[in-house]
């Protein structure tokens, strides 16, 4: 039974160091596209949030039409 | 030992309920077949560039391409035969006649092209020849923001807007208000109309033969169909299920669901609807992998019964549809050659 629950705990211990890892990556290649791209923002700044990139979503805060809100 | 198993067996149940993320649905319509169409690419000589074209109308072998984030002009003209390029309007500029923006295209009956400039609040009557001069109407200052348009008849314009009070307004030649029709379709409460309308931002098309004006939302999945020779909602597709989802930031609305419709037409037999459905959560962490346009035009018989849906090879974001000829134009801004073409069985 002990091994049992030893094996599990392994198990379940190594499952959230993968979606740790997995998700840090996920966040990692985000940082680095909005990085990448620090000026396809799209003037749409406001003390509220920013509008990225330029294409056809109307950004709450200013005139233009970008891709997508934040 | 059963403490330690018991406190990691609820840390990777916390884990993987947390990262579960929501998924934009866009199985919200069903539709009775699905038919898959190939697009022919209509190539574009090297004279013009386009940036994001999102709006193309064709009348007697014209073709109207408008970018809306162009350098210099924002409509073009092309042989629809040679795709020859004839001539471009509406010049980007902060002169009195020229352009801060343009929304759509539309056609009247005598072949007078007219547009409307949001950013100036404008609905202009475009010269074919640039020397002649524009017609301008200044839209009432009561309107905030209108970003579509359609024409009711020869002298009334039928206009959506952010101030949400009302679902359209109806202007004169001289840009009046005339008056008010219908709601947004929410069921949220608490909310600034503003706010909603942002949300509800929809893109619109009338058929004046009929009477009949469809409205299909950009953030979601919802279709709206009125009847304004009688003055009645005919049918609205989708106002639970693919309501528009937002947050208000701060008095803004921040869409977090879907990229929903971006074109609509009312035709004589159907009612046909451009839908992307790609989820804004998607466009966020994948930007560069993202592709513009939607796969798919849902089609609805003119009491908003889904009839069919076609399964495009491309994605696109505008199109022009000829319910005669079996025709559709579209333009897919991921491509260098965006006007395609494409046919379709008539029934």
């Amino acid at each position: 039974m002990k091994k049992y629950l030893m094996l599990l705990t392994c198990c379940v211990a190594i499952g959230i160091a993968m979606n740790v890892s997995l998700q840090f990556r996920i966040d990692s290649d985000k940082s680095e596209i909005t990085l990448g791209n620090i000026e396809a923002l799209a003037q749409g700044e406001s003390g509220s949030g920013n509008c990225w990139f330029r294409a056809s979503v109307d950004c709450p805060y200013s005139s233009i039409k970008v891709l997508y809100v934040e | 030992m059963k403490r330690i198993f018991a406190v990691v067996l609820l840390m990777g149940l916390g884990f993987t309920v947390t990262s579960c993320r929501t998924v934009a649905s866009a199985e919200v319509m069903v539709f009775p077949e699905t038919i898959s169409l190939q697009g022919k690419e209509k190539t574009i000589g090297d004279s013009v560039y386009l940036r994001y074209p999102f709006r193309v109308r064709l009348q007697d072998d014209v073709l109207y391409v408008m970018d809306i984030h162009t350098a210099a002009y924002y409509i073009h003209l092309f042989d629809y035969k040679t795709m020859q390029h004839k001539g471009s309007l509406a010049h980007r500029g902060e002169a009195p006649q020229e352009f801060l923006s343009t929304e759509n295209i539309r056609i009247d009956e005598q072949g007078d092209v007219w547009t409307l400039d949001a950013n100036k609040s404008k609905i202009v009557h475009l010269m074919k020849e640039e020397v002649e001069q524009s017609r301008q109407i200044n839209l009432d200052k009561d309107l905030i923001r209108t970003l579509d348009f359609d024409r009711l008849n020869d002298s009334v314009f039928i206009v959506p807007d952010y101030t949400g009070q009302h679902r359209i307004t109806f202007v004169n030649a001289q840009g009046d208000i005339l008056k008010h029709a219908f709601q947004i379709p929410t069921f949220t409460e608490k909310q600034s109309t503003v706010v909603l309308a942002q949300a509800w931002r929809s893109f619109i098309s009338y058929n004046p033969q009929l009477g009949i004006l469809g409205m299909a939302t950009q953030l979601g999945q919802v279709l709206e169909i009125y009847d304004l020779k009688q003055d009645t909602v005919i049918k609205i597709i989708g106002q639970e299920t693919g309501a528009p989802q937002f947050v208000n930031r701060g008095g803004y609305a921040v869409p977090t669901g879907i990229m929903g419709y971006s074109d609509i037409h009312v035709g004589q037999k159907y009612i046909y609807a451009l839908f992307w459905g790609s989820s804004f959560e998607a466009i966020r962490k994948r930007p560069d992998d993202h592709k513009e346009g939607g796969r798919f035009v849902h089609v609805f018989d003119l009491q908003g019964n889904p009839v069919r849906q076609y399964q495009l090879d491309r994605h696109l974001t505008g199109f022009h549809i000829d319910e005669e000829q079996g025709m559709m134009i579209g333009l897919d801004v991921n491509s260098n050659q965006p006007v395609v073409e494409y046919v379709f069985n008539l029934d």
